[in-house]
């Protein structure tokens, strides 16, 4: 990845306040209005009921008023989310902001299909209303029908499809796409050039490669798994990863500690043995993921500071379903507040 | 030896042009960029606060009154550059200046030209960045003015350095 020279970055940051300067400053009207820890903090001290009357001063209030059922909560939420990025669709239209966002969401639904298309049950209501793709024509590209998503989706569908048929298992499609997926959103941080959102995206790669591999490794998976599952693009070299799956575990341990993550997976490496706590591992890594984010406050006026935001709303909106739900569900403060601080990190919000 | 490298210096300082330019062309020439820079700095400064101004503004349009002063501060390197043009034709007695001295009016408006276009561009980034402040709390104006305001610093710096050498320069 070539680093920019200083002068070619001060002369990025003059062109990008013409091209973002209003969409940033929509942007901070609404970060203005996110919630924060304390917030967080009443809500899960509140009945349900009073949950919903805070969140009804809120960006929430229109879309969960009157919730009091899952379904309701879980439909408000989402169709909160699908405002955002119909906002974020708006404000950033003709830039790749929109791409870079919903490609998650449009991996999803290429996996629905995908593993629809191999008889594999249940996808259909896991689609997501967050893709750029519409899923009607998603579907007619992924039975094979030409000139419905362009050449571009059709060719890396087509691909997946070869690829994920070339495993066997329940989990190929998962281990395909989500290794595409990654790779694909670097490649569009690299078009950008912009090198927050690089170093976010080879470090998500990172942080999914090391997951992988040491849940591939509890779990047996052979060597040829880990030359599919894992992405290229990382910090960390694919093929010594790969290479690493069939250390013993004493080498492995060492090695790992040794990169620049070591400090994140010390207490799961440490407490194998092998029963790596891989719970802790998703949030040392979300918190590492966040941290990086944080970095892009730097960037005050560019596109990083939309995705951002859009990150941390995406984590709050978590937030708000483990707490909503658990009111719903009857769990207490205190364990909801544990399962919070234990699953997912307070970064998406504001502390 | 001396003497005579002496006499050519008084002779050029008191020749009517300096490298082909006369005194009233070189003093001309120094206000007009001390007024270029500051004017094109402030342009796009505000530029950059106004781009960012009006996504808040769609979002809260009563904002306006307290981003308004965050929209102007990079406009005074303008008005720096319009002071240092006016006070050339005010200091000095155009039509009776030496070749040297216009060259030396000439390069006393540098300060202003170059410090208040950087300055200004910096400003109009620096007060885009601060608006957050103002988006998130109204009542954090005084707050959000302050950054902006230490770029502001170096430009009064250079119309004050711009006007000593004016008055250093022989009328």
């Amino acid at each position: 990845m070539d680093i920019e020279p200083d002068m070619t970055r001060a002369m990025k940051t003059f062109n990008r306040v013409p091209r973002y300067g209003t969409a940033v400053g929509r942007i901070m009207m609404h970060e203005a209005t996110m919630l924060n820890w304390q917030r967080i903090e009443r809500l899960i001290e509140s009945r349900f009921e009073d949950c919903i009357t805070v969140l009804i001063d809120t960006e929430y209030g229109p879309f969960l008023e009157g919730a009091t059922v899952a379904a309701e909560v879980e439909a408000g939420l989402m169709a909160f989310l699908k405002s955002q990025y119909e906002l974020l669709d708006a404000i950033c239209a003709g830039t790749f902001v929109p791409d870079f966002m919903h490609l998650k969401y449009d991996f999803h639904n290429i996996k629905v299909f995908l593993k629809l298309s191999r008889g594999e049950s249940g996808a259909e209501p896991m689609l997501s209303g967050l893709g750029s793709l519409d899923t009607e024509r998603l579907a007619s590209a992924v039975e094979g029908e030409g000139g419905t998503l362009g050449p571009y989706w059709e060719g890396l569908i087509r691909d997946l499809k070869e690829e994920s048929d070339a495993i066997d298992g329940p989990g190929a499609v998962d281990t395909v796409a989500d290794r595409v997926f990654l790779e694909k959103r670097l490649a569009i941080a690299g078009k950008e050039k912009s090198r927050l959102l690089v170093d976010f995206s080879r470090a998500a790669i990172d942080v999914a490669n090391l997951k992988t591999l040491l849940r591939g490794r509890v779990l047996g998976k052979p060597p040829e798994y880990f030359a599919d599952a894992l992405a290229a693009g990382g910090r960390l070299d694919r093929s010594e990863l790969v290479g690493l799956a069939g250390d013993p575990p004493d080498r492995f341990s060492a090695r790992l500690l040794a990169t620049r993550y070591g400090g994140m997976l010390e207490e799961v490496l440490h407490s194998e043995d092998r029963q790596v706590r891989l719970t802790s591992l998703d949030r040392d890594s979300d918190e590492f993921l966040l941290e990086k984010l944080a970095g892009m406050r730097r960037m005050a006026l560019g596109p990083e500071r939309i995705v951002m935001y859009m990150l941390k709303r995406e984590n709050e909106v978590t937030l708000l379903r483990v707490v909503l739900m658990g009111k719903l569900h009857g769990v207490s403060a205190p364990v909801i507040e544990r399962r919070l601080s234990s699953t997912y990190t307070r970064g998406g919000v504001q502390v | 030896m001396v003497g005579a490298v002496a006499q050519a210096a008084q002779g050029a300082a008191q020749a009517s042009t300096w490298g082909g330019l006369t005194g009233f062309q070189w003093a001309i020439f120094g206000a007009a960029v001390a007024f270029i820079g500051g004017g094109m700095g402030s342009a796009i400064g505000i530029t950059y606060v106004s781009n960012v101004a009006s996504g808040i503004l769609v979002e809260d349009p009563d904002k306006f009154g307290s981003l308004l002063p965050l929209l102007a501060i990079p406009g005074t390197q303008g008005i720096y550059g319009l002071i240092t043009a006016i006070l050339v034709t005010i200091f000095f007695d155009l039509a009776k200046l030496t070749g040297l001295n216009g060259l030396l009016v000439f390069f006393s408006c540098l300060p202003v030209a170059f410090v208040c276009l950087v300055s200004a561009i910096y400003q109009g980034l620096t007060a885009a960045s601060a608006s957050a402040m103002v988006a998130r709390r109204t009542e954090e104006l005084g707050k959000a003015m302050v950054l902006p305001a230490l770029v502001e610093t170096y430009a009064v710096f250079s119309l004050i350095l711009t006007i000593y050498l004016f008055t250093r320069i022989p009328k």
